[in-house]
């Protein structure tokens, strides 16, 4: 195998909180996390996934994210690769979000949140005044 | 996206059946292959040898078709290269953007990378007539059969 060359990372079926009462597979999606100064960013792939099938929701320091895709398929099924489902993930928040500000957004199968941090969360610098 | 369109003699007998892929080895990648892949992935190695993009095929009885999860690449990221019995992936996924600098990683779980996959076909298509569309990061791909891959009706005369 050459160097650098990219290998299918497997989807795993989903851990759902309680039994899922809705038909279909979910899966989790990868994510890359990550946070500069002022939020926490989390992008995840969700091929397949448009604006409209896309949930977030925060409660506590919960997030979660849903995506839902399509059922149709072009043909009959001769030769399967991957498996065909939903996504869904939940992550426990470490930092004080504020969650009026959450802002999502979806291109190519891509999800991206912005996840600004509350003012208590922020680093603050705090001055030393000299007596 | 750019699509190139070779039509080649095919080789009768050197059909490996649908989406057993090579890496260009030149080696045939047969069932026992397969197996052997699986008994490893499964049982003693953890990393997966199958390359990137994962493809399903499907058919009816006009056409085949070739779906694959492309996360995040668009038609320009990728060249799919038609032969009569094959068709090739080819690009590279790249993850870090202008973003990604100056930032604490907490998670790091996409992957990124250059690819290059062929899929053996084991029926003729028309390679003139292949199109592809991207939709929400997945790459669908048309193949018209043949008029010989094509099923056929037979009509029984009664005397």
């Amino acid at each position: 195998m050459e160097a650098g060359e990219l290998n299918v990372q497997d989807k795993k079926e989903a851990e759902a909180q309680g039994e899922l009462t809705r038909p279909g597979d979910f899966f989790t999606p990868v994510a890359d996390i990550f946070e500069d100064r002022d939020s926490v960013i989390l992008v995840a792939d969700m091929p397949g996934v448009n604006k409209d099938g896309v949930t977030i929701q925060v409660e506590d320091n919960k997030l979660s994210i849903q995506g839902e895709v399509g059922t149709e398929r072009p043909g009959r099924p001769i030769f399967s690769e991957y498996p065909i489902g939903g996504f869904m993930r939940t992550f426990t928040l470490a930092e004080i979000i504020d969650q009026s500000k959450i802002e999502a957004s979806i291109k190519d199968g891509v999800l991206r949140v912005a996840l600004p941090k509350a003012e208590a969360g922020k680093p603050r610098k705090i001055s030393v005044k000299a007596e | 996206m750019t699509i190139i369109r070779r039509t080649t003699p095919g080789y009768p007998g050197t059909y490996f059946g649908w989406g057993l892929t090579d890496r260009d080895f030149g080696l045939p990648v047969n069932e026992m292959t397969r197996l052997f892949e699986n008994f490893f992935k499964r049982g003693y190695l953890a990393t997966s040898r199958r390359a990137f993009p994962p493809v399903n095929l499907y058919e009816d009885n006009e056409n085949f078709y070739m779906t694959a999860e492309l996360p995040g690449m668009t038609e320009k990221d990728i060249e799919i290269n038609v032969e009569a019995d094959s068709i090739r992936l080819k690009g590279e996924r790249k993850i870090v953007s202008d973003e990604c600098k100056n930032v604490c990683y907490h998670r790091r779980e996409r992957a990124g990378g250059a690819f290059n996959k062929k899929v053996n076909l084991r029926n003729r298509i028309s390679t003139d007539k292949v199109t592809a569309n991207m939709n929400n990061g997945v790459l669908k791909i048309t193949m018209p059969k043949t008029e010989d891959s094509k099923p056929k009706k037979i009509e029984v005369k009664v005397n």
